[in-house]
């Protein structure tokens, strides 16, 4: 049972990854998976319940480095089928280390930890709440560091980054953790292996650098092309890379450090992919007391949009605002942590709209200015359409400004903001029809 | 909306609670067993 942790000061990047967690090991099936028996969500108590896989991760093979070539060349055939599999399941692993694999009995590799995957047919909560690229610095593939995480072969680049450290002894882009030292690899290339280990296989090296490329379409097309070539080191095809004895020379590694644009292929469209799965509608719900009629407003002018774009997808937002001086602390005085206690409440609030899971995402952002951090999501994420409640309380509007006269004014995309009829406040129903005004 | 406290002896949806396997960064493991399955978890 795998429960996140969720206490004071931790990372709210440990709430998001658990919850792509949650969504994506039950989806998946086949020996290269563990099992999944059951999960919980954050309503009460958030976990999941994974088959226990006995045996010690890959980590733990660390002290042994370098181990020989064929060792190597089993172990890392047998990790391209499981990613080749996992691929074919539409799920990116994003997070290939030692510590990620396991064995079983059998022989197969089993992947764990999907905290920080990719599956190609679910809203990307990491891609969509966080700018930094969440990972394990000395696996990370270079296209990472722009943002793209959804390339398959970003998996592959992780695994030669293992094979070179488990038979060379050496990692090839160090351990920098910094993003600075972690950007080098967008332009320099690892020292071929044949220069650190003479006797290093020709095909071994071919396979290896070819996994490093630093522009995706050069490495191996898929994960089960790799696993192949592994299967088959005498089918191994030597380029000029099974020989090379020195790193790139400098105009090379400056050609391409200076001229990015050139070189690296423009991510996938986003555009693209907007219009194959409809539009982004989001909605900015206020979770404080007091706002419960014009919630009520927001979810019928929601349902209305829905009910019209049937593939449209819906984000429910809403702002945990930090103080601009203060020292935050991520628990109520109850001990309820506040970014969990949001989340819930969006969920309760989505709840009537009866949206299927792939369609509904909710997204807690902590920020200072609440108009400014939905202005940058909506932008970030290519929202289409905003729906914002506009506050009926003169004296807060007077202290606080108004956020929906601000994103009104400053979005790039269509705005409607929704006041509750005064009758409906005063009263506090909310069964009136709202009254929404197209900004 | 009480928590549950999550210590070994304790159920959860029908799972027993047995004692922690890992202490991660970002979660703990519980080793867990429930009447109905048979595999290890």
């Amino acid at each position: 049972m795998k429960i996140p942790r969720i206490s004071e000061g931790e990372d709210p990047a440990a709430i998001v990854s658990f919850e792509m967690e949650q969504m994506i090991v039950p989806r998946l099936a086949g020996p290269h998976v563990p099992l999944c028996f059951g999960s919980g969500d954050f309503d009460r108590q958030p976990y999941v319940v994974i088959e226990r896989i006995p045996g010690k991760t890959l980590y733990d093979r660390l002290g042994d480095l370098p181990i020989p070539y064929e060792e190597a060349r089993v172990i890392a055939g047998k990790i391209a089928t499981a990613l080749a599999d996992l691929h074919r399941q539409n799920v990116i692993h994003h997070d290939i280390k030692p510590s990620s694999i396991m064995f079983r009995d059998s022989g197969e590799a089993v992947l764990i930890d999907f905290g920080l995957s990719h599956h190609n047919q679910l809203p990307d909560l990491l891609q969509e709440e966080f700018r930094l690229p969440y990972g394990t610095a000395p696996y990370m593939a270079p296209e990472r560091l722009l943002g793209v995480r959804d390339d398959p072969r970003s998996d592959l680049f992780s695994l030669g980054v293992l094979l070179y450290f488990f038979t060379t002894g050496v990692r090839p882009f160090g351990e920098s953790e910094t993003l600075r030292g972690m950007k080098r690899r967008l332009w320099r290339d690892p020292y071929p292996p044949r220069k650190l280990k003479p006797d290093y296989p020709l095909w071994l090296q071919e396979i290896v650098l070819r996994c490093l490329e630093i522009e995706p379409v050069w490495r191996h097309p898929t994960a089960s092309q790799l696993a192949f070539e592994l299967a088959h080191p005498d089918q191994v095809k030597l380029t000029a890379r099974s020989e090379r004895l020195q790193r790139d020379p400098l105009t090379t590694v400056w050609r391409r450090r200076f001229n990015r644009g050139l070189t690296l292929p423009k991510p996938k469209s986003d555009v693209a992919a907007q219009l194959a799965s409809g539009p982004i509608v989001a909605v900015a719900i206020d979770t404080e007391e007091g706002s419960g009629p014009l919630n009520e407003c927001l979810r019928a002018t929601a349902e209305q949009l829905l009910a019209t774009l049937p593939s449209a997808r819906l984000a429910c937002i809403n702002v945990l605002k930090l103080g601009r001086i203060t020292i935050d602390r991520t628990l109520d005085e109850q001990g309820n942590n506040k970014h969990i206690d949001r989340l819930v409440a969006l969920r309760h609030w989505a709840s009537p709209l009866k949206l299927d899971e792939s369609r509904l995402t909710v997204h807690v952002l902590e920020a200072i200015d609440p108009a400014s951090a939905i202005l940058e999501f909506t932008a970030v994420n290519r929202v289409d359409h905003i729906v914002i409640g506009a506050r009926q309380n003169s004296m807060m509007r007077t202290f606080l400004g108004s956020v929906s006269a601000k994103v009104a004014a400053e979005a790039a995309c269509t705005v409607t903001v929704v006041r509750p009829p005064r009758s409906a406040v005063a009263q506090d129903k909310s069964s009136s029809t709202p009254k929404a005004i197209e900004a | 909306m009480a928590k549950p406290s999550i210590e070994p002896g304790a159920e959860l949806d029908g799972f027993a609670i047995g004692e922690r396997v890992h202490q991660g960064g970002m979660a703990t493991l519980w080793s867990v067993t429930h009447p109905g399955i048979t595999v290890p978890l």
